[in-house]
């Protein structure tokens, strides 16, 4: 498995804050990464560090293999989430010198602006200045200048905000299709649900420490409660067994918390034995959300 | 830097294509003749016209000289004054000069009334027409020709340069003062209007955000370089405009006023001997900026110019990083930044009144004055000596200097939002890796 990037150990102060302690993280080739962490944390520090804007204390950044020297960023492209384009300048202009400020050459740069124009639908607006956009069109031409110079990395702050769903749609499927050629993705972004959803490994910071990271099923499957929903019809019969404890019964549905080594299989045949009918059978993995919740609360108690 | 260059030119581009830079390049030389002809036309257009009826009953006054605009009249001698007074309107006349029974020694008691104020400029011609009057009266009363007596004869030195070493040649300190104004002012202006023009660049990259996105493929210092780069071209480009348009339109106002200036010298030359000479000294302080090194100056002139603006551009990056969204903290910083230049043109006007002593000396070697002083005084001392060289050395020095502290604050300040910059932070951005 090849690293797109990779962090060891990396540190960074400003002044008396600490914004990034020894922080170490993996992310392979095609990935689709989450970064997370509430306001704060060290997210943007971490990205302006990825992209070459900063320079790390101590610890070590490594771009496809390579110690990052802050030349490479033309391999990044960094969509912040505050976003940012001159108003005053046309569309395709704008797109061109971002472009060429990659180092792109320029003729190459206009067939490729064209191309992402006809592909987000925006190929009528290209004379139009950006202030003339509405914003959903602006995040947009936002997105085509991270992604123009074909870099192997792209890092999202949020790239979803502010989206009606119709475009959020859209984007999407473009970056799925990106991560399909083999790009890779960074998210930044507190949407959990969006994490759970697009990401395959994520990494959680707080107050500039790795508070959690690895791959979203192992994480939500480790921070299991070893709950099942079970919806059913019919009879169920007393339901006291030292291997489960039923939280809850209504007329069609259990919410039962399993005890180890008591296992799914062995609920589903002790009801499967009594006079009804299983029509579901569901284990409830916490959301990310609440894992994050969790455990940042956790966190701030131990300070 | 070919990125460098990518950055000068759409800071450039999207300068000069503005319909605002236009407007502003063109209209100004314009706005500038308007100022200056707008009196002169109305004055054409419009004069109130005096009649003023004259009851004179000293007796000495047989006449008194018209001018355009007042005309005076001595009908009806033989009324009184009481009645003249009431019936003067009747007659046609606007006003009613009084002259009662005076010695021409002592003119006291002499009145002008009108139905509305008269205005200063009546209230001088007429004094003037009736001094030279009793001038004329008491000259003759004497015995004594005035054309031949000129008792106070109007006395014009010559200025010039001599001495150790230097060529004997005429320099005139009337050509040096209207040039060294000219030139520290402008060099103001400049630095003002471009100045603001670099801190609001700066300002808008930062609120906007795309300063994020650009330094992930430029250094915070090639940004900075190429936005002063740009601007200054930008700069370079109006004003060469401005003063090519400026030579035409002076042009073209000579042609087009040729024959009232044709007039208003014969005007002059009938009202005797003293505006004669008065014009006289004007066309010849208008042949002496010719004595003025003028293509040297006009080098080392852009040389400030250019100096004076890296300089203070530079500075001025430095407080637009340092503003947040609502811009309100950034004033903070941009007091520090324009009161130099300030101080910088009220030292030019003493310096002008004084270009050899010693705190002119210093003034225009300071690199944070020396672009507004050293052009003023230059006119003054010469191009081509010490002072300037060091004060121009010095400058290079000093913007590379205050380039490269803006560049520490600058890299710092438009990555950081949300939060009031304190001025003790900005020292430590400056002095710390």
């Amino acid at each position: 498995m090849s690293l797109t990037l990779e962090l060891r150990s990396v540190s960074k102060r400003f002044g008396a804050l600490e914004a990034l302690h020894a922080v170490s993280m993996e992310v392979a080739k095609g990935a689709a990464f989450g970064l997370l962490g509430p306001n704060g944390a060290g997210k943007t520090t971490l990205i302006r560090l990825v992209t070459g804007i900063l320079g790390p204390d101590s610890g070590q950044i490594l771009l496809h293999g390579q110690p990052a020297s802050g030349q490479q960023s033309s391999g990044i492209g960094y969509m912040p989430e505050e976003r940012g384009l001159y108003k005053k300048m046309g569309v395709q202009e704008q797109l061109l010198y971002l472009a060429r400020l990659k180092g792109m050459k320029s003729a190459e740069a206009k067939l490729r602006i064209k191309r992402w124009l006809a592909k987000l639908e925006l190929s009528d607006w290209a004379g139009k200045r950006i202030e003339d956009l509405s914003k959903g069109m602006q995040q947009k031409v936002q997105f085509i200048a991270t992604v123009l110079h074909d870099p192997g990395l792209i890092i999202l702050d949020e790239p979803f905000s502010g989206l009606d769903p119709i475009s959020s749609n859209l984007l999407s499927t473009e970056i799925e299709e990106l991560r399909r050629q083999g790009t890779t993705v960074i998210f930044s972004t507190h949407r959990m649900e969006q994490v759970q959803e697009l990401c395959s490994d994520i990494l959680l910071l707080n107050r500039g420490r790795v508070v959690l990271t690895g791959q979203v099923a192992n994480i939500r499957d480790a921070h299991k409660k070893h709950l099942v929903e079970v919806r059913y019809r019919g009879d169920t019969g007393s339901l006291t067994h030292p291997g489960f404890e039923v939280l809850e019964q209504q007329s069609e549905l259990l919410l039962i918390r399993l005890r180890a080594p008591f296992a799914g299989n062995d609920l589903l045949g002790l009801l499967i034995s009594r006079p009804m009918e299983v029509l579901s059978y569901r284990e409830i993995l916490p959301s990310l959300n609440d894992i994050f919740i969790q455990l940042i609360t956790e966190n701030a108690g131990h300070e | 830097m070919n990125k460098v260059w990518l950055i000068i030119q759409r800071e450039y581009i999207t300068r000069v294509r503005k319909r605002s830079f236009l407007v502003l390049t063109l209209l100004t030389p314009l706005g500038m003749a308007t100022i200056i002809l707008l009196p002169l036309l109305l004055f054409n257009l419009d004069m109130e016209t005096q009649r003023i009826l004259v009851k004179d009953d000293s007796g000495y006054f047989g006449h008194l000289k018209d001018t355009t605009g007042i005309y005076f009249g001595f009908e009806n001698a033989s009324l009184s004054r009481d009645s003249l007074e009431s019936i003067y309107e009747d007659l046609g006349y606007t006003a009613f000069l009084y002259i009662p029974k005076v010695k021409p020694g002592d003119p006291t008691g002499l009145e002008l009334m009108a139905p509305r104020q008269v205005s200063m400029a009546t209230k001088y011609y007429v004094e003037s027409a009736l001094e030279s009057s009793i001038e004329r009266i008491n000259l003759e009363r004497l015995g004594l020709d005035k054309q031949e007596l000129r008792v106070r004869p109007d006395i014009e030195l010559e200025t010039g340069i001599t001495g150790k070493g230097r060529m004997r040649r005429a320099g005139s300190a009337f050509a040096a003062t209207v040039v060294g104004y000219f030139m520290g002012f402008a060099i103001y202006v400049v630095l003002l209007i471009y100045g603001t023009m670099v801190m609001r660049g700066v300002m808008e990259e930062k609120n906007s955000r795309i300063v994020e996105v650009i330094i992930t493929s430029v250094k915070p210092f090639q940004l900075m370089l190429g936005k002063i780069l740009g601007i200054g071209a930008v700069g370079l480009t109006q004003f060469s405009v401005w003063m090519v348009l400026g030579a035409l339109v002076q042009g073209l106002l000579g042609l087009v006023f040729a024959e009232e200036l044709q007039q208003f010298r014969m005007i002059s030359q009938q009202d005797g001997l003293e505006t004669g000479r008065e014009m006289e000294r004007l066309a010849k302080a208008y042949s002496s900026f010719g004595d003025l090194p003028v293509l040297r100056l006009f080098a080392v002139f852009s040389f400030y110019f250019l100096g004076g603006y890296l300089l203070y551009s530079a500075l001025f990056a430095a407080v637009g990083s340092l503003t947040n969204d609502d811009g309100g903290d950034g004033q903070l910083y941009v007091f520090p930044v324009t009161l130099p230049i300030i101080l910088s043109i009220i030292l030019m006007i003493f310096v002008i009144q004084h270009p050899n002593s010693r705190l002119a000396f210093w003034a225009s070697i300071i690199p944070l004055s020396s672009p507004i002083v050293m052009p003023a005084r230059m006119p003054f001392i010469g191009v081509l000596n010490w002072e300037v060289a060091l004060s121009m050395g010095l400058l290079v020095l000093g913007f590379i200097a205050s380039t490269a502290l803006a560049a520490r604050v600058y890299r710092t300040g438009i990555l950081l939002y949300g939060k009031k910059i304190q001025p003790g932070e900005v020292w430590r951005w400056l002095w710390h890796r």
